[in-house]
């Protein structure tokens, strides 16, 4: 009687290991659509810069559109560091790194957003606040 | 047993993780302008976005009141004058509202907004004097309207800031039904439309910013409707480290020290969410319980300490810390 069960544990072990890889790749796909992100700059209604977010590397971006902004890209995540403007609201907005999220700067015009690379429907219709 | 179950743990997993968020294929794109002193975004896969554009730089060009070449502006240069079908509209549909909700909200505090000018190039803290003259010029009471005709007092301003933007998404919405379209979503970043069902037949979703940092308060699943948020996190300016929020108690003609931190305002109107968001925020806490028991509209809001108030039969989830 305990010859089959371990037979059964061992194929349990190597149906799990598969299973298990499965999943992590999964996960690993899902992870990846996530982090698949355009960053769309646009000044004035004129779209200035479209990139994959994860084109850049890490540090600043300067724009010859906005003069006084500074952008930062760190780690699949961008925010403007450093603006002219009066009301500062664009570098208080913080970081963005998810699809659907926007920084906006009025006095500079200047508009910052994420979008999915899969143009599916979104899963957040609306960022409010 | 046990292995059967392991692997419908599994395989459920890895199926849901290898799912498609959605089949929509339509392309979903949305546009952004700029209009009402901020960013309008639209998604209307059944048009360019153009007669959006069009229609809401025109009304934009309409009510502003920091727009000198406004309708608005002219009507408070000369006093008053003859309205517009948009003015009309708006004046008699927020006075109603202040019938029901009292007076924390006006349409004649632009006397006040524009001497502190929170949201232009240069705020600044006026004199006692001038804020005390500024008040004098406010009251919706005193507000003069025969039919079309619009008069106003010695010196009162209209500012129609805290319902324009909901008004034009009431038009949105007008025009989205006229033309049969299923759905669309039209945003001013405050104020919201929520238009129709979406392709995949799933509630709308809508996630409301935490005003003490970089994430979220939680998130919304809703059918069509209008929802706006106020927060003075939004527009402020500071000075002697003082912060001041652009709205203001028309009581002292002060900006609003109002405990709460984050007001949205769920419901079937755009120029009511609107209203009723501002309002909402400008009362507090104290005011809170009647908002959170109302029959025709759902809120969230946050206090200073973190404290979240949400409407029952409201479908929110809040985020993890």
């Amino acid at each position: 009687m305990t010859a089959p069960l371990q037979f059964l544990k061992k194929r349990d072990g190597v149906i799990l290991l598969v299973l298990l890889a499965g999943c992590l790749l999964a996960m690993w796909g899902m992870h990846e659509d996530e982090t698949a992100l355009t960053l769309r700059i646009s000044v004035d209604g004129n779209v200035v810069r479209e990139v994959p977010l994860d084109s850049l590397s890490d540090g600043c971006v300067s724009l010859p559109e906005a003069e006084g902004v500074t952008l930062r890209v760190q780690d699949g995540a961008i925010c403007v560091e450093e603006a002219d403007c009066p009301d500062q609201r664009c570098v208080r907005m913080g970081w963005i790194d998810a699809p659907g999220e926007m920084i906006v700067c009025l006095p500079h015009r200047l508009l910052i957003t994420l979008t999915a690379q899969t143009p599916n429907e979104p899963e957040v219709d609306v960022i409010v606040g | 047993m046990a292995l059967l179950l392991l692997m419908a743990m599994l395989s459920g997993a890895g199926l849901s993780a290898c799912a498609p968020k959605s089949s929509g294929s339509s392309a979903n794109e949305a546009m952004e302008f700029f209009a009402m002193d901020t960013v309008v975004t639209i998604r209307q896969p059944s048009s360019d976005g153009s007669a959006e554009r069009t229609r809401i730089t025109e009304l934009s060009n309409e009510l502003d009141c920091y727009e000198e070449k406004s309708a608005l502006s002219a009507l408070n240069r000369n006093g008053g004058g003859t309205l517009s079908d948009s003015l009309s509209a708006i004046m008699s549909r927020t006075l109603a509202l202040e019938e029901r909700f009292g007076d924390a909200v006006q349409l004649s505090g632009g006397a006040i907004t524009r001497l502190w000018g929170v949201t232009s190039d240069a705020p600044h803290v006026p004199t006692d004097a001038e804020r005390l003259s500024a008040l004098q010029t406010v009251g919706d009471d005193r507000i003069g309207l025969e039919g079309e005709q619009l008069t106003l007092p010695e010196g009162m301003r209209l500012d129609l800031g805290a319902v324009a933007k909901g008004y034009a998404l009431d038009c949105l919405s007008a025009d989205w039904t006229a033309a049969g379209y299923a759905y669309g979503v039209a945003s001013f970043q405050s104020s919201t439309l929520l238009f129709g069902k979406k392709p995949d037949q799933s509630r709308f979703r809508v996630m409301i910013q935490d005003p003490d940092g970089d994430g979220y308060l939680g998130t919304v699943e809703t059918d069509a409707c209008f929802l706006s948020t106020s927060g003075g996190y939004e527009r402020f300016f500071e000075a002697d480290g003082t912060r001041y929020c652009h709205m203001f108690d028309l009581s002292t003609g002060m900006p609003t020290q109002s405990d709460l931190t984050s007001v949205t305002v769920f419901t079937d109107n755009g120029l009511k969410s609107d209203y009723l968001s501002t309002l909402i925020f400008l009362e507090g806490t104290a005011g809170l319980s009647k908002h959170l028991d109302a029959a025709d509209y759902r809120i969230v809001a946050a206090d200073q300490s973190g404290k979240l108030y949400v409407s029952p039969g409201l479908d929110f989830t809040e985020s993890d810390a």
